[in-house]
């Protein structure tokens, strides 16, 4: 049986494609305004890597804060059941996952089976969550991709805000005045992540194994910071902005 | 992919519910033509001390809280209210019903057309942090008289009752002496006595009806209940509102009887904490899609029933007034009963003043109306009834319920995000195992 999941994230469309429960091909392409061209795009990536045609998939599950935008899409999920199911795939010992992708942060509590059994998500806030990394790399004048490898060279903890980006965005600015250094400053930013997500994921109960997934979880500062926090190392997988398509499909094919 | 059912209960529209939304409508009319009609209009809180004043004969009480829902129900007209308040000095953390009201009257607008209706004089307690100061400032506003009652702090103790009662009765007394001065009218204390019997029996019917919902499937809807406790809140104590609820507890009980569903889909029961987002009632009506019925809250069960809660813990309606073998000799009598009416009340009593206590009260609903889960808002409108919540929720989950918060505004559609609230709400429903129902 092929099957299909497309993630409709805030930043971007992801598209997994499984064939017996093993994938065929991903894809992911970088959002636009208009969601079902993106989707669009990204779905014919995948088709195109895994050389079949739409009408070859049997299920397409749409998962995401856009999913309810894919007309062609012939189901839909939450994002919480695709990231605990996508996690329970790769990691069957991970009972709990935290997602962190462009605009939200979740905590999942899940069962061997991949089932949730509770939840918890950020608030209205995108601080601690993936655009607030990248509004904060371009405060201090360099790439989000260079934000993880400048803070691990830093060993210095400056307490900074956490409850707004707007105002974490004006600290930042401060602690350029302070004449503090970008390494210092962007391992500063990973630590207000690292605080704000362990406090959101005690509220359902750390339980290991844990699995860390979404685009974030790329970013090796904000992994090290996390590892503090939580006591342990979280399990990462290669691709760990995949796992919510990836869990999509999976749940087109049950 | 959408769920077909191989069961659905009988279902049917209420009888009463075009009479309850005729009530309400001619309420807020009352309100406006008060005065032109040579009535006195008495301004306070919404069910609060309204049956006070039925002594003084032909007056209407203009509750504000159900006002100040009503307004917050509709944004476009909420937000210039709302700002109004806030470009007054106030802050945005203040009470929401308060805000809308107030905006309301300093723009000299009424939801239901014309100017802001002006009240003879106001009547309030301390029932929470805002209220003595809500009407307080609406009486200066217009330049009438008001007075304000001290209530004494729940919950009750071992060292209760006597002394709470006796210093809340002996201000209602001074309150009716005053009523009598303000204006110019002599107080009758058998319509006291009527309009207290009246509220009394109302109270104990209204809880009776949520009884009702204990039985599978439940014959009412939150989301239609929410319209039904209406008249009790702004029509206490009062002929017509004893009438509805009277036929309303037939047509329930017929309903049961008769095995009819107010969700025909009915296949998990969960109860909604909290003042809901008048706004955004929608959130009751995106879990049906699902089979999930909202069964009742304690909010909405306390606000405006007469419980009976036993050492065992168990919500019984109260007995009817004439079980009761209370005589009235006098108005002092009668104060003194209904003193302890009010401040007996299970939202006094419990969710205002105690975590614990709340938490035990939304427990043993739960266990006794046969829930499954609970939709919690953290209703950032209200500091009353919106605190303990999460306090609540870890008692909630740590015997094991499952448990959802979402946070929003129960009349500032500012502090609501749709698209957040729905996403949670629908993980929630498939964490328990739900998918939606095909209309098949």
């Amino acid at each position: 049986m092929i099957t299909a999941g497309v993630d409709v994230g805030a930043e971007t469309v992801k598209v997994v494609i499984l064939k017996d429960g093993e994938v065929l091909a991903s894809s992911i392409v970088k959002a636009g305004l208009d969601r079902q061209k993106s989707a669009e795009e990204a779905m014919g990536n995948a088709l195109n890597a895994a050389k079949i045609s739409k009408s070859n998939i049997q299920k397409i599950t749409a998962t995401g804060i856009g999913r309810k935008e894919i007309s062609w899409a012939t189901d839909m999920v939450t994002e919480i059941a695709a990231a605990a199911k996508g996690a329970n795939k790769l990691f069957p010992s991970a009972r709990t996952v935290i997602d962190i992708g462009a605009e939200e942060s979740r905590g999942v509590k899940v069962n061997a089976d991949g089932k949730v059994i509770d939840f918890a998500k950020n608030e209205k806030c995108a601080a601690g969550v993936g655009s607030f990394v990248e509004s904060m790399s371009r405060a201090i004048e360099t790439t989000v991709e260079q934000m993880g490898p400048l803070s691990l060279k830093s060993d210095k903890i400056i307490p900074m805000n956490v409850t707004c980006v707007v105002f974490a965005e004006s600290e930042v600015v401060s602690l350029i005045h302070a004449k503090q250094t970008k390494e210092d400053i962007a391992r500063a930013i990973h630590e207000a992540i690292a605080t704000r997500t362990t406090s959101m994921v005690r509220r359902v109960g750390i339980e290991k194994d844990i699995a860390l997934i979404g685009g974030v979880a790329n970013n090796p500062g904000v992994i090290e910071r996390l590892t503090q926090h939580l006591g342990t190392a979280p399990l990462v997988p290669k691709d760990p902005q995949l796992v919510g398509a990836l869990g999509a499909a999976l749940l087109a094919a049950s | 992919m959408k769920q077909v059912l191989d069961r659905r209960y009988q279902t049917r529209p209420l009888q009463n519910w075009n009479k309850c939304r005729e009530l309400r409508l001619k309420y807020y009319q009352d309100v406006a033509s008060a005065r032109q009609q040579g009535k006195l209009l008495i301004g306070g809180s919404a069910g609060g001390l309204s049956i006070l004043p039925s002594g003084l004969g032909n007056a209407v009480w203009f509750g504000g809280e159900t006002y100040g829902a009503t307004v917050g129900a509709d944004p476009a007209f909420s937000y210039p209210c709302m700002e109004a308040t806030e470009a007054a000095g106030l802050g945005r953390d203040t009470c929401v019903y308060f805000r809308n009201y107030f905006g309301s009257m300093l723009l000299d607008k009424y939801y239901f057309g014309g100017s802001f209706p002006k009240a003879d004089f106001y009547v309030q307690s301390h029932s929470c942090d805002v209220h003595s100061k809500w009407y307080q400032a609406a009486s200066e506003h217009f330049g009438v008289p008001f007075f304000g009652i001290d209530m004494p702090p729940g919950p009750w103790g071992e060292d209760r009752t006597e002394e709470r009662v006796n210093y809340f009765a002996g201000q209602l007394l001074d309150a009716i002496d005053w009523m009598e001065k303000v204006s110019g009218r002599k107080y009758d204390d058998e319509k006291f006595a009527r309009a207290v019997i009246n509220e009394w029996e109302s109270a104990r019917l209204w809880a009776e009806i949520c009884v009702l919902n204990q039985t599978v499937p439940a014959p009412l809807d939150q989301k239609s209940m929410l319209v039904l406790f209406l008249p009790m809140m702004v029509l206490r104590g009062t002929d017509r509102s004893l009438e509805f609820y009277r036929e309303l507890k037939a047509e329930v009980e017929e309903r049961v009887r008769d095995g009819i569903a107010a969700l025909a889909t009915e296949r998990y029961r969960y109860l909604h904490e909290g003042i809901p987002p008048w706004h955004f009632l929608r959130v009751f009506r995106i879990l049906e899609e699902y089979g999930a019925v909202s069964l009742g809250s304690l909010y909405m069960f306390a606000m405006a029933g007469h419980w009976d809660v036993g050492e065992d813990g168990v919500w019984r309606p109260l007995p009817p007034f004439e079980r009761l073998g209370v005589q009235f000799k006098n108005r002092e009598d009668i104060a003194r009963f209904y003193a302890e009416t009010y401040i007996g009340n299970i939202n006094y009593q419990g969710s205002f003043w105690s975590a614990a206590v709340k938490s035990r009260q939304v427990l043993q609903i739960y266990d006794q109306w046969h829930a499954e889960g609970v939709v919690m808002h953290l209703n950032r409108g209200c500091k009353g009834t919106g605190g303990y919540m999460l306090e609540n929720r870890l008692e909630l989950i740590k015997a094991g319920i499952p448990v959802v918060a979402y946070e929003g505004n129960a009349a500032d559609r500012r502090d609501f995000d749709e698209a957040q609230v729905i996403d949670r709400l629908e993980s929630f429903v498939e964490s328990q195992g739900l998918t939606k129902i095909s209309r098949e």
